[in-house]
């Protein structure tokens, strides 16, 4: 009897064994099949429009980078979530594409704040990452920037070029109007701090809540301090609503200089948001490098593939897919370490779709163009109008 | 330096809106006995019917008004019979309710999300903007607080006047009582819960009018909506009054005040939470209970 059971057990470890062996070996050979690039955008919340099409041209990259024959040899397959413009579901959906599907390079931390949350997972995890996107200065040199690189310039450039903005218009009151999270506060202390430093005055600098959507009372504290220009920093969603509302309280009379959250089509929802930017609003924004064979390369491509123009950092998240595939050959390795190693000789003059990239040591992109734009009204349509191009370096 | 007659302007807007969707939640917490977390939903459900008969041949503000009322209603009066009137007639508890009241929200919230996406829409109207002295009011502001003046001026004889307004108030002190005297418990709770999302459904389009909608327009003012209807006592419609009001100011001054010592005004919830716990360690049961 005994006997018995002692062999029907050792039948079943062996089978067992054998099975369990079989699922490895199949589960090692896909992965050596393939290079996964997670990619964690956001699909929906304040972001969302913007992350879709974010999301489509990474898209449009990795099947580039298949149909040029892959990385090292090997297709690059790709995995997608959506962080609904939240932090915490930003760090979830890096938890899951890493820890799931075995992602080790990523596409991620779309906005500042979901930067600074995934951050320390990514270094901990010695997981490699680029954001496209995330401009706050407050990211450089965080002690977990070693896994953490950005294809786009931080903000300390794009607060300088809103500051001189002002400046060379000649205002010289002016109140700083920042949505409370790490994007809104970073630039418009960089902005601040710029003002100050070109002899200018800022008189008051309000923090707002993006989701409150009441803003009568702030704009009519702006107004009591009557100056002549407002420096703002919000998104398209709250952007709508606070122009609006401006628009009733008569705030046009002061020159509003916004920034790149507050560009967007987003912006036309209503007829007041839009009357408002035509009458008050100016701002900056990444620009692209227009002419440079690269960018309208991508242009082109996009356009064949999708019908559509690129939108605001449809160009740096493109690059940031090319560079990991670039750094990657380079690396002749796909191990986020070797990867990270060889981004920072790749990345170096690299001539991408949103012009040259060069990365400091901490990850950060040296240098930076921007666009100034208007509004304007045309046969009555609105639309954004560009009033000239500023290369930082 | 403080425009102090623009700032209560503000307040009065902000009070409005909390005095509108207020309304149906005191009304039917007084009747019901649990809070309805779906409530938020039929906030939203208004503001979204607001934007279909708007779309409308001939669609003016005024139908959405209505339009947006008389959905809303159905839709929080069915939920009622369907959902809430079983369940309260299985004697469970609040915390049953108030579950299946946030799954119900899930599911009116997701299926507005499905129909019509979940990116920012708005109404497609202008405003006149008035000035008076450096007072600046726009024609939407004016008819919202007219709307909720006008809200509380019917709803105080339609509770003292009619029949159906004592039955209301006699079924939200005493139940047993009430079903004693011959009052049709059911139908009462049926009607408040038809008329309550009607207004609730009026708030949200107002709201939609004045900044923008989305699936979560509702849910994102939910919890001021709630302090104003605990701040006020619980089914007490002149309590309600009186806290819109004092939130509706304190949150607009509290901006005043946070904004000139460099706070974000982030924090006018917090101003108005600090009334809220205050109110309630002098008076456990709010203003006007």
């Amino acid at each position: 009897m005994h006997r018995k059971i002692i062999a029907v057990i050792t039948v079943l470890v062996f089978l067992s064994a054998a099975l369990v062996g079989c699922g490895q070996q199949a589960a090692v050979d896909k992965e050596e099949e393939v290079v996964k690039l997670g990619c964690a955008l956001s699909m929906s919340g304040l972001l969302g429009p913007m992350g879709t099409k974010m999301t489509d041209a990474v898209k449009l990259a990795v099947e580039e980078i298949n149909a040029a024959g892959g990385i090292n040899g090997k297709q690059v397959k790709l995995y997608i979530e959506d962080d609904a413009t939240d932090p915490a579901q930003c760090l979830n959906a890096v938890k899951k594409l890493v820890e799931a599907n075995g992602v080790q390079l990523l596409i991620t931390g779309m906005s500042s704040g979901a930067a600074s949350t995934i951050g320390p997972y990514l270094s901990e995890r010695g997981v490699l990452a680029i954001s496209p996107s995330a401009t706050s200065p407050a990211l450089t040199g965080e002690p977990w920037r070693d896994y953490f690189f950005r294809t786009v310039p931080s903000d300390e450039y794009q607060g300088k070029v809103m500051a001189q903005l002002a400046l060379d218009r000649g205002l010289e009151r002016l109140v700083v109007f920042a949505m409370d999270n790490v994007y809104g506060v970073s630039l418009g202390e960089v902005a601040e701090q710029a003002l100050e430093e070109g002899g200018a005055e800022v008189v008051a600098f309000i923090k707002y809540d993006p989701a409150k959507m009441d803003y009568r009372s702030e704009l009519t504290q702006i107004k009591s301090l009557n100056p002549d220009g407002v420096i703002h920093v919000g998104y398209n969603d709250d952007g709508v609503v606070v122009y609006q509302q401006a628009l009733d309280l008569g705030l046009d009379t002061a020159q509003w200089i916004g920034c790149d959250g507050v560009y967007g089509t987003g912006l036309f929802k209503t007829e007041a948001s839009a009357t408002f930017m035509a009458n008050a609003v100016i701002g900056t924004r990444p620009g692209a490098p227009e002419g440079e064979e690269a960018y309208e390369n991508f242009v082109a491509a996009y356009r064949a593939e999708y019908d559509a123009d690129p939108e605001v950092f449809c160009d740096t998240v493109y690059d940031a897919v090319k560079l990991i595939a670039l750094a990657a050959e380079a690396a002749g390795s796909e191990d986020p370490a070797k990867v990270r190693d060889a981004l920072l000789e790749v990345g170096q003059n690299y001539q991408g779709a949103s012009g040259t990239i060069t990365f400091d040591e901490g990850g950060d992109r040296i240098g930076g163009i921007y666009e100034i734009w208007d509004v304007v009204k045309e046969n009555g349509e609105f639309k954004f109008q560009r009033v000239e191009k500023v290369t930082v370096e | 330096m403080i425009d102090t007659g623009q700032i209560l302007v503000n307040s009065l807007v902000t009070s409005s809106l909390y005095l509108l969707a207020g309304t149906g939640l005191t009304l039917t917490f007084g009747l019901s006995r649990f809070p309805n977390f779906a409530y938020a939903e039929l906030i939203t459900v208004g503001a979204f019917c607001g934007l279909l008969f708007l779309a409308q041949p001939g669609g003016v503000f005024v139908l959405a008004l209505v339009g947006a009322f008389l959905v809303a209603g159905l839709v929080s009066a069915s939920s009622y019979s369907l959902v809430f009137q079983p369940l309260a007639e299985r004697k469970t508890s609040l915390i049953h309710l108030m579950v299946a009241s946030i799954a119900l929200g899930y599911v009116l919230r997701h299926t507005i999300g499905e129909i019509w996406g979940w990116s920012a829409q708005a109404y497609q109207l202008m405003w006149t903007v008035y000035t008076i002295g450096t007072v600046r009011i726009s024609s939407l502001w004016i008819i919202m607080i007219a709307t909720a003046v006008l809200t509380a001026v019917v709803l105080h004889f339609f509770l003292t006047r009619t029949r159906t307004g004592k039955a209301i108030r006699a079924v939200a002190s005493n139940p047993e009582l009430a079903s004693v005297t011959g009052i049709n418990k059911q139908k009462v709770i049926l009607l408040t819960w038809f008329f309550g999302a009607g207004l609730a459904a009026v708030a949200g389009v107002f709201r939609a009018a004045d900044t923008r909608l989305f699936p979560m327009l509702g849910w994102d003012i939910l919890l001021p909506i709630f302090a104003v209807t605990i701040l006020g006592g619980i089914g007490s419609f002149y309590g309600l009054i009186i806290a819109a009001l004092l939130l509706g100011l304190a949150e607009n001054f509290g901006v005043v005040l946070l904004s000139s010592i460099g706070l974000s005004t982030e924090y006018r919830m917090a101003i108005a939470f600090l009334i809220l716990i205050t109110v309630l360690i002098v008076r456990p049961k709010g203003l006007a209970r």
